[in-house]
């Protein structure tokens, strides 16, 4: 069985490890330039082999985002959550799309939904909401002030 | 006039599939290029039945949200009400009553084996075979039935209530599951007898949009989906949820990956959820409601480890008020096998009434995504087959 | 019976030129009657058939056990608005359905239904017959391609390749036939397959029947060869654009077909309108009782006409029976099919047929 304890990637990767949520799943926080080193890192260890990216989802946290990435160890049936924090003004992150090709729709899906960029993605675009939506839902600050969507304009 | 034998000379053609189309399981729209009947690519573009399932979470109620989610996926409403209470459960550190783990289990089981059903059918439409479908409504309908006699609902459920259930089996009812899980086998006999030996659906689904093992887990493709190529992925075993650990079945696995094996899985796992349903029956605490009830009066020892009045006979912790059910502050994700692959809901809670941010991981959405791999190359007629065989429900992908 | 004719007209006061102008449309008229009494019917068959192989009741609501269905359909296509979109070119989109529809009915005359029921007796009667059926897919393309519609089109396209390479070893198949026979006359080959079950064509050219039947099955494009209007993939194929009276042609050509390519393989393999034993069974049963050469006559006639339709309804009911079990073929494997199976099936067929021929009759 795999801990990511026991692994000296503390200092390299630059992490800081967080309080275990409430279902037992170890988290770890990256910094915004280190996540797609430590993905690939967590990947390709033989004594991680995290080769499964379950989700990957934006929470908005009033002061600043968060980028949360769940990974799944097939081989060693264990679950992390590496969790990046991003400034509001600005928010920009590598994409880890060449490392786990199922980043690519979550991640457009999280760009969608709070506009958060993901560079180097393939093909950044909206993808459950209709390509000229005003605005980003699932930021808490959002109002809908689009006047096609509103009752009384029809 | 050049621009003339330009186009004469150029060998593609655009043709766009869906929205509305018979066959796309929904309203999932692809853009294909064909050359002759070839597909070159594909883009597939979806958010078509969007309801912002994860924005309205924000601004309700845990009880008002839980009937939502059964509409997430319509064929496996279950399986979504249990992730959103494994998720609170284990924030709210809510215990929840082995009788009523045991009720979820046979429940979630059953609609698995409905989900299954019912993609059996529209799989065997996509190759051209109408008979089959009606076939599996006749074996639904008999699964549906029970689930309207125990939860009044044909569909959408609205069954779980954190802590537990919301109600007991009515009286005869685990006599009535007890008969169909011994019918059934024989009735996916009489399928196989049709299907499996069938040297066109051999010709069609064999050696067709094989997904192998590490595209699967590169793209996250969970389920019977990644099963059937050879990948030993499945919660029930390796993180036990639930009570599955407490009931013997195994995992079914297949290895070529193609379409084949993809439907050599679903109707092995039909007839391993048979034989969890059977277990379970027999083994829950309390036994059948009549027993209990005679029991319960009759006992009224009130000690916690009692078989019959104790805890783990009842249907949830305590009656929780819903106006004024609050989670502490935290997070937790909960992870659920379901019928199509790993459910998981992440929760955030901050303490409030209302959910601060539910994330639905949902395995359609992965599915779609591999699509443009697996039907590259291949002709256009074995697209909605492969598409099939991936058993994808559109709402679930857009959620 | 001409003299019949005329002498009724007389009787009411028209010139004998109207006549000699009507006698020779009688027999179409009749045969159109037929065949939208036999589409008609098919329909309700095909529908009740289905519904009881996949557990349903099928149409049971207009009429007696929804027994006036089909014509409460028909009137309905009927009045339905004709739709056409701007993009379409008209005049093909128009002609399309009957050049569809037209040879059918024309097959319809070349067929001996019993010894006097057959409107053209020709002596290359089975050959114009194929040359007939292949002109449909004329039209299907035609339609296809009018639609200015992709799916059409594709369908259009795959008809075409079908009806192609499933002709050849039809017509391989169905050239034992005229080996056996001698003759190129549906009524002779009929005639010469007299003389009780044992010989009938279907026992020297056994691969041939089977060859055929598939063929056919192709030909009229149905399960498992229903690829141009593959519903799962190309939402309805070459029809998917047309609408009302234009929809119900196709409709009605794609039945007809169906119904008069198994009277094609009765009469040519199953011994058309004889019965199975050595005599008319009126005349094994009967002949002492009723000594009326007439009554006897219109006896075995009818007796014709019911072999011929019990056949064929035998027929029916497989092609049916294979609907209901079968999924559909992919356009490349059926192509292999035809060409790397069939076609040797048929080529050995026709030279099986030549031995027996030769061995039986010494020359």
């Amino acid at each position: 069985m795999s801990n990511i304890n026991n692994l000296a990637i503390d200092e390299k990767y630059e992490i800081k490890r967080l309080d275990k949520t409430s279902d037992n799943t170890e988290v770890i926080e990256v910094k915004a330039e280190k996540l797609f080193e430590t993905a690939t890192y967590l990947k390709m260890n033989k004594d991680t082999q995290f080769n499964m990216l379950i989700s990957l989802c934006g929470v908005d946290k009033l002061e600043h985002f968060e980028v949360i990435y769940h990974l799944y160890s097939t081989i060693f049936n264990k679950k992390l959550i590496l969790k990046v924090i991003l400034n509001k003004n600005t928010p920009e992150i590598e994409s880890i799309s060449p490392v786990y090709s199922a980043a690519n729709w979550h991640e457009r899906e999280t760009y969608d939904l709070f506009g958060i960029k993901f560079s180097n993605h393939p093909e950044l675009t909206r993808i459950l909401l209709p390509t000229d939506w005003k605005g980003y839902p699932l930021r808490k600050n959002y109002v809908n002030n689009d006047e096609r969507l509103s009752w009384n304009q029809r | 006039m050049n621009k003339l034998i330009e186009n004469s000379i150029k060998k593609d053609m655009l043709i766009n599939v869906g929205p509305q189309h018979p066959s796309t399981h929904g309203v999932l729209r692809l853009i294909l290029t064909l050359e002759g009947e070839i597909i070159k690519d594909t883009k597939p573009v979806i958010g078509y039945l969007h309801r912002g399932k994860e924005k309205l979470a924000e601004s309700r109620t845990y009880f008002q949200y839980l009937p939502m989610v059964d509409r997430v996926d319509y064929l496996s409403g279950f399986f979504y009400q249990a992730a959103l209470c494994y998720a609170a459960e284990s924030i709210g550190e809510i215990k929840v009553p082995k009788r009523a783990e045991y009720i979820r289990l046979i429940t979630m089981e059953f609609n698995r084996i409905a989900s299954h059903l019912l993609w059996l059918g529209s799989f065997l439409l996509d190759l051209g075979a109408t008979s089959p479908l009606f076939y599996v409504f006749r074996e639904r309908e008999k699964i549906i039935t029970l689930f309207e006699e125990l939860t009044g609902q044909r569909m959408m459920y609205n069954f779980y209530t954190y802590g537990g259930v919301k109600k007991d089996f009515p009286e005869g009812w685990i006599a009535k599951a007890i008969d169909l899980c011994k019918e059934m086998p024989k009735l996916f006999d009489e399928y196989e007898a049709i299907i499996t030996k069938n040297p066109i659906v051999l010709e069609r689904t064999q050696k067709t949009g094989i997904l192998s093992k590490e595209l699967g887990l590169n793209y996250g493709i969970t389920g019977p989906n990644i099963r059937a190529s050879g990948v030993n992925l499945d919660l029930r075993k390796s993180n036990t949820y639930s009570v599955y650990n407490e009931t013997d079945f195994k995992t079914c696995l297949a290895q070529s990956g193609d379409s084949y094996a993809r439907y050599i899985v679903r109707v092995q796992e039909m007839r391993e959820s048979l034989k969890i349903v059977e277990q379970a029956l027999k083994q829950i605490p309390g036994g059948t409601p009549e027993k209990l009830k005679v029991k319960k009066v009759n006992c009224n020892c009130n000690r916690e480890e009692c078989e019959y009045c104790g805890f783990d006979s009842k249907l949830a912790e305590k009656k929780i008020n819903p106006m004024t059910f609050k989670l502490p502050i935290g997070e937790a994700t909960a992870m659920i096998e379901s019928a199509r692959g790993i459910i998981a809901c992440y929760l955030v809670s901050d303490g409030t009434a209302k959910p601060y941010r539910i994330k639905w991981r949902t395995p359609s959405f992965s599915a779609v995504q591999i699509l443009p791999e697996l039907i590259k190359n291949s002709p256009y007629s074995d697209l909605m087959p492969i598409f099939g065989s991936l058993d994808v429900v559109l709402p679930e992908v857009d959620r | 019976m001409y003299d019949l004719y005329a002498k009724i007209l007389n009787i009411l006061r028209l010139p004998e030129i109207i006549a000699q102008l009507t006698w020779a449309v009688i027999p179409f008229a009749c045969i159109a009657a037929l065949m939208v009494f036999v589409v008609i019917f098919l329909v309700l068959m095909e529908r009740k058939f289905l519904a009881w192989l996949t557990v349903r009741k099928g149409p049971n609501r207009v009429g007696p056990n929804g027994f006036l269905q089909t014509f409460a359909d028909a009137i309905k296509l009927l009045f339905k608005e004709d739709i056409m979109s701007e993009e379409t070119n008209k005049l093909l989109f128009t002609i399309a359905p009957v050049i569809a529809f037209a040879p059918v009915m024309i097959i319809y005359g070349l067929m001996p239904f019993t010894e006097h029921l057959i409107a053209i007796n020709i002596a290359v009667g089975l050959f114009l017959v194929f040359a007939l059926s292949s002109l449909t897919t004329v039209g299907i393309v035609l339609a296809g391609w009018s639609s200015n519609n992709k799916y059409s089109l594709l369908g259009g396209m795959r008809s075409a390749a079908q009806a192609i390479s499933y002709e050849i070893p039809l017509v391989i198949a169905v050239l034992s036939i005229a080996v056996l026979a001698g003759s190129l006359n549906l009524k002779e080959i009929v005639t010469a397959q007299s003389g009780g079950l044992f010989s009938w064509n279907i026992f020297p050219a056994f691969i041939g029947f089977i060859v055929l039947f598939i063929c056919s099955i192709a030909e009229v494009n149905r399960v498992p060869f229903d690829l141009p209007e593959a519903e799962s993939e190309l939402v309805s194929g070459y029809n998917t654009e047309y609408s009302g009276m234009k929809f119900a042609l196709f409709f009605l050509a794609e039945y007809a077909a169906l119904f008069i390519m198994s009277v094609l393989i009765s009469t040519l393999f199953l011994g058309g309108y004889l019965p199975p034993f050595n005599d008319y069974l009126s005349i094994i049963l009967l002949d002492n009782i009723i000594k009326n050469q007439a009554i006897m006559d219109i006896l075995i006639h009818l007796e014709q006409g019911f072999w011929l339709v019990a056949k064929t309804y035998t027929l029916l009911f497989l092609i049916i029976w294979i609907r209901g079990t079968l999924p559909r073929l992919r356009a490349d494997q059926l192509m292999g099919f035809s060409w790397k199976f069939l076609l040797p099936l048929a080529f050995i067929n026709l030279i099986l047929t030549s031995i027996i021929k030769l061995a039986i009759q010494g020359y």
